[in-house]
């Protein structure tokens, strides 16, 4: 299995997912099942950090999907970082680039983040 | 005629990696520029990961799925067979509306985007087999004869 997912916590708290390899309808399941808990935790927003992800497919953008509504039905967020072209790609094609926050590194995202948190 | 593979495996989960990495080295074999070798993965990978999803819920029949993979001088051919449900196919040709807000359908979406033709065949109670074909017009480093 070329997949691996840790959990970290940034240095404004907020905790982020850090994804590397291959997400798909094999491995997706257990990124679906980490988003849960964090979300079960009471964690209103969210970083999944994509800079490692070599490939993504339908499955893994239906997890997100998931993750991105039910943030926002407790005004929350959650945005991704993802600066390869080719995974952004996937994202542009299916719409989902106009609906994510993406951006194209941690320091970027923390930025904005902590702008709108604070 | 040219080259051609056929891959078939448990309509499981796990083998949907095999699959594509199959389908990719093959679609490089073929002299496909590394663009097209990616749509390629890309498509069969997410053709088949409906099978995985959808073929077989509630079916009792004997989960099986078929990938052929033809090298044609039009282009690089993809068929993705079951024996499940079936569906009611959507039009050909058709770009369908996408919807960042659902949770399914992306799927299709991503083939019908990354392919050049995509046709279907699907019958209630007898299975799927989804036809795609990458052309190699506008590949300028694809060799056709290869």
């Amino acid at each position: 299995m070329n997949f691996k997912m840790d959990v970290r916590t940034m240095e404004t708290d907020l905790p982020i997912i850090e994804l590397e390899g291959e997400v798909d309808v094999y491995t997706a399941p257990q990124l679906k099942q980490q988003i849960i808990g964090i979300l079960e935790s009471g964690a209103k927003e969210l970083v999944v950090d994509l800079t490692k992800v070599d490939y993504l497919d339908s499955t893994a953008l239906g997890v997100l999907i998931g993750g991105l509504k039910r943030m926002r039905e407790v005004d929350g967020n959650m945005v991704l970082i993802c600066p390869s072209p080719r995974i952004r790609r996937v994202f542009e094609i299916t719409g989902l680039d106009k609906i994510f926050d993406i951006y194209n590194s941690e320091e970027e995202a923390r930025e904005v983040i902590g702008k709108e948190t604070v | 005629m040219g080259n051609r593979i056929e891959i078939r495996v448990p309509c499981k989960p796990e083998y949907v990696r095999t699959v594509r990495k199959l389908i990719a080295e093959f679609a490089e074999s073929a002299n496909m520029p590394p663009r097209a070798v990616e749509e390629i993965e890309i498509a069969a990978s997410e053709a088949v990961t409906n099978i995985v999803r959808h073929a077989y819920k509630g079916c009792t029949r004997n989960p099986r799925m078929c990938v052929k993979c033809a090298q044609r001088k039009s282009g690089l051919i993809v068929e993705v067979i079951d024996n499940g449900n079936g569906f009611n196919a959507p039009p050909d040709n058709v770009v369908p509306d996408v919807d960042p807000n659902r949770e399914g359908g992306l799927g299709i979406t991503l083939i019908k985007c990354l392919m050049d033709r995509v046709n279907y065949v699907s019958k209630p109670d007898e299975g799927t087999r989804i036809r795609m074909l990458k052309s190699i017009q506008d590949l300028p480093h694809a060799d056709p004869t290869k």
